[in-house]
């Protein structure tokens, strides 16, 4: 894996996804790693949370806003801003807020999956090998 | 693996409470070639297996989960309503001695915390087994 400018090398694929609905976050997931990303899961804030204390340095954090438990998506995303400057964040929300000025991007849901590859394609670039499509 | 790329990667339905255990152990399996599909509990695994597009060969399980269904709860739907399933049953010494009984009822036992050698080498078993007993 080849080193960037805004991270450690091991971090430059890797995707943080934290979402709360386990169909949406399989697919989601899915799709990123056919994209040749490497993706982490975490299923709500606290999840996610643990991981980046624990050493997860994801180029790219990918967040419900509404989540079960004490960490909704825009708490992590500051966390995460704090904790890991480098690390773009693209938040997803069924009603995005006025104010989600700690994202580098959001959408809306239903979302687009083509859209949201492309947006972190352009974040942190695309993988040179995508995996052959083979989606169940 | 897989040696024929024109067979899907196996499925194994993953069910784990804890992040710091659930997640290198699917990225372990994801290196092992399985599609692993991650869940936290007993409901969001309900939610995964009901999908009818949704390839599961293994569902590999604590015992004991957060919520009203647990390992064993699991495996006995999983038992009347996907009986193509292999269940494999994860559970430290301690709770394995108090519920050996139903183990014997609900299939494979594996020891936790996971040797995650040991857990793929169990899974191919089970599918290599599940495959004999369909041909």
């Amino acid at each position: 894996m080849q080193n960037g400018d805004e991270g450690p090398a091991f971090a430059r694929y890797l995707i943080l996804l934290v979402e709360d609905e386990v169909l949406l976050r399989h697919e989601l997931a899915q799709h990123l790693r056919l994209a040749g990303y490497e993706v982490v899961e975490a299923r709500n804030g606290e999840e996610a949370g643990l991981l980046v204390r624990t050493g997860t340095t994801a180029a790219v954090l990918i967040t419900d806003i509404r989540m079960p438990g004490s960490v909704d998506g825009l708490l992590l995303a500051g966390y995460v801003r704090r904790q890991t400057p480098h690390t773009k964040i693209i938040i997803m929300s069924g009603d995005l807020p006025a104010s989600s000025g700690v994202a580098d991007a959001a959408f809306a849901k239903p979302l687009y999956v083509a859209a949201l590859l492309a947006k972190v394609q352009e974040l942190v670039g695309a993988r040179c090998h995508a995996r052959e499509q083979k989606l169940a | 693996m897989p040696a024929n790329k024109s067979l899907p990667d196996p499925a194994v339905l993953l069910v784990e409470r804890d992040v710091l255990v659930r997640m290198p152990l699917a990225a372990y399996l994801r290196d092992c070639g399985y599609t692993v599909i991650e869940t936290g509990g007993g409901e969001e695994a309900l939610t995964a297996l009901q999908q009818d597009q949704y390839r599961v060969d293994v569902v590999l399980t604590d015992a004991e989960l957060p919520g009203a269904l647990d390992g064993f709860s699991l495996a006995q739907w999983v038992r009347k309503n996907r009986p193509e399933v292999s269940m494999l049953i994860a559970a430290t010494p301690e709770r394995a001695a108090a519920v050996a009984g139903k183990l014997c009822e609900e299939g494979p036992m594996l020891a936790k915390p996971y040797a995650h050698e040991l857990v793929a080498d169990r899974i191919r078993q089970l599918i290599a087994s599940r495959r004999r007993s369909d041909s």
